[in-house]
């Protein structure tokens, strides 16, 4: 897999249940049509106008990023940057004029031409809305410096949708809800979020097989950066108590501790192992990791293998697309991570 | 075609996700595009205005914005043309935004990058409630109550404001 530590292997708060923070900060370019009135010629002058400024000495951004053209991947490539949280599925429907300009440990990331002109992305393992945010707003100053930004005294910043005007801002906590889920509390959870400008959404594909969600402010015009962060930090904390509760719950009875265990067993053992059933045994053992049935492996080694496990990503790793073959990847490398952190 | 959520209704949106290492695309309905979070916020709160018994701005003929784009396109596809769109149809936006936000007014940072932030204190979680018990209140013709919560957001609201 891949060398280099990326973000998601360092630890953070609340990890037990809110797996990461992201912040995205949507921009465009003053004087420029939003993307959808944009030839693919146009497009790459907006890609490089960006790319100018990221990698002027004068800025302080030279050498942070790598540029990948969307033109150029292959597909495998486009889907396990999709996989991995990098891009959106719907982003990599039509690749041209598109790139993302990305930090080498995916920690920050600038998606260009999806929605709007720049998408500023950050990453943070755990609760994090402050350094997450930081992160953001550190960026798109130092990019306002090279670019004007349309920008509204009314409506805030500009956006081709009007869902993201305002602070542009939409920041959100991935939670990992298997009790809330056995329950079928998560509905009517969502459905009073969503009241208070909050959507409670099911990750994707694979992610919801593993009981993951993630929680974002809808609402991005007539509030603050601040209050946002605030109120989503705050309406998290709460889920994140609700799960905990549950999850003792759940774990004191026979059944669950089994379901866990058995989690465990499988993934230690098993020869193949399909996607979406690797998804479900990952999820009860990170469980068994929060209630102390597992002292080890610890919550980052866990978001690495649901990472690295996805199938174009690990198409990519095995060179093979043959299904079968990736199954027997996925329970090999699945086995070996997990019986190294055991020995630890 | 049937939308692939519910399979009752007509599917009019077509949403990207990725399944078993490959891009798939769905077709959903409105209502199931919605609930999953892929509406089109135009469809949704662009062309209602005539159901609510408001009068739609007048319309002689067809304005386009300087980048090409008319209200036509805005509302079919759900997004603006250009950073001018927002001035050109701006009288028919505003409801729109209104419904999406429940505000019209940014209230975060700017370009000169020094507007103060509005902090948060005990009173943004608590105006948040508040806001909500309003909508409520109003939504079940509670009014007395709605008039006790309008008051009680606006102290909290100057208070926020002198800080």
């Amino acid at each position: 897999m891949n060398p280099e530590k990326k973000w998601f292997a360092y630890a953070g708060k609340e990890q037990d249940v809110i797996l990461n923070t992201q912040v995205f900060l949507s921009r465009n370019i003053e004087g420029i049509p939003f993307v959808r009135r944009l030839h693919t010629a146009e497009k790459q002058e907006v890609i490089g106008l960006v790319r100018e400024v990221a990698d002027s000495p004068q800025l302080s951004l030279s050498g942070l990023f790598t540029f990948i053209s969307m033109e150029t991947v292959s597909k495998a490539q486009a889907v396990s940057m999709a996989e991995r949280g990098l891009v959106s599925p719907e982003y990599i429907a039509r690749r041209e004029g598109k790139g993302v300009l990305c930090s080498q440990d995916e920690a920050l990331s600038i998606v260009l031409n999806g929605d709007d002109h720049l998408l500023l992305h950050t990453n943070r393992p755990g609760l994090d809305l402050e350094g997450a945010y930081d992160a953001a707003d550190r960026l798109e100053r130092i990019l306002s410096k090279g670019l004007s930004f349309s920008f509204d005294s009314r409506f805030g910043y500009l956006t081709q949708n009007p869902a993201n005007l305002g602070t542009g801002m939409h920041a959100s906590l991935t939670l990992h809800l298997p009790a809330l889920s056995a329950s079928g509390s998560v509905p009517r959870i969502a459905a009073s979020l969503s009241r208070l400008g909050m959507d409670l959404r099911e990750g994707m594909a694979a992610e919801g097989e593993a009981d993951i969600y993630r929680l974002t402010n809808r609402v991005s015009l007539g509030i603050s950066e601040q209050e946002a962060l605030f109120n989503l930090k705050s309406i998290g904390l709460q889920i994140v108590a609700q799960e905990r509760e549950a999850r003792k719950a759940f774990c004191e009875t026979e059944n669950g501790k089994d379901r866990i265990c058995r989690a465990m067993g499988t993934l230690l053992y098993a020869q193949v192992l399909p996607q979406k059933e690797a998804m479900e045994l990952l999820s009860s053992v990170y469980m068994g990791v929060s209630q102390g049935i597992f002292a080890k492996p610890e919550y980052s080694l866990l978001a690495e293998i649901m990472e690295n496990v996805q199938p174009a990503t690990l198409s990519l790793a095995v060179k093979s697309e043959n299904s079968h073959t990736l199954d027997i990847a996925r329970a090999k490398y699945i086995q070996e991570r997990l019986q190294k952190a055991e020995k630890i | 075609m049937i939308c692939q959520a519910c399979g009752k209704n007509t599917a009019t949106t077509h949403v990207k996700t990725v399944r078993n290492g490959e891009l798939r695309e769905y077709s959903l309905c409105g209502e199931c595009a919605k609930r999953l979070g892929y509406g089109n916020l135009f469809a949704e709160f662009g062309k209602g205005l005539g159901f609510l018994g408001m009068r739609s701005p007048e319309i002689t003929e067809e304005e386009r914005c300087a980048c090409g784009a008319t209200w036509e396109d805005i509302v079919r596809s759900g997004k603006m043309g250009c950073a001018q769109c927002y001035e050109t149809f701006y009288t028919r936006l505003l409801p729109v935004v209104e419904r999406i936000h429940g505000s019209s007014r940014h209230r975060g940072k700017s370009p000169e990058g020094n507007l103060p932030q509005v902090a948060p204190k005990e009173e943004g979680g608590l105006l948040l409630v508040k806001k909500q018990q309003l909508k409520e209140a109003i939504e079940t013709e509670n009014f007395e109550e709605a008039v006790t919560l309008r008051d009680e957001i606006r102290m909290l609201e100057a208070k926020h404001h002198e800080s």
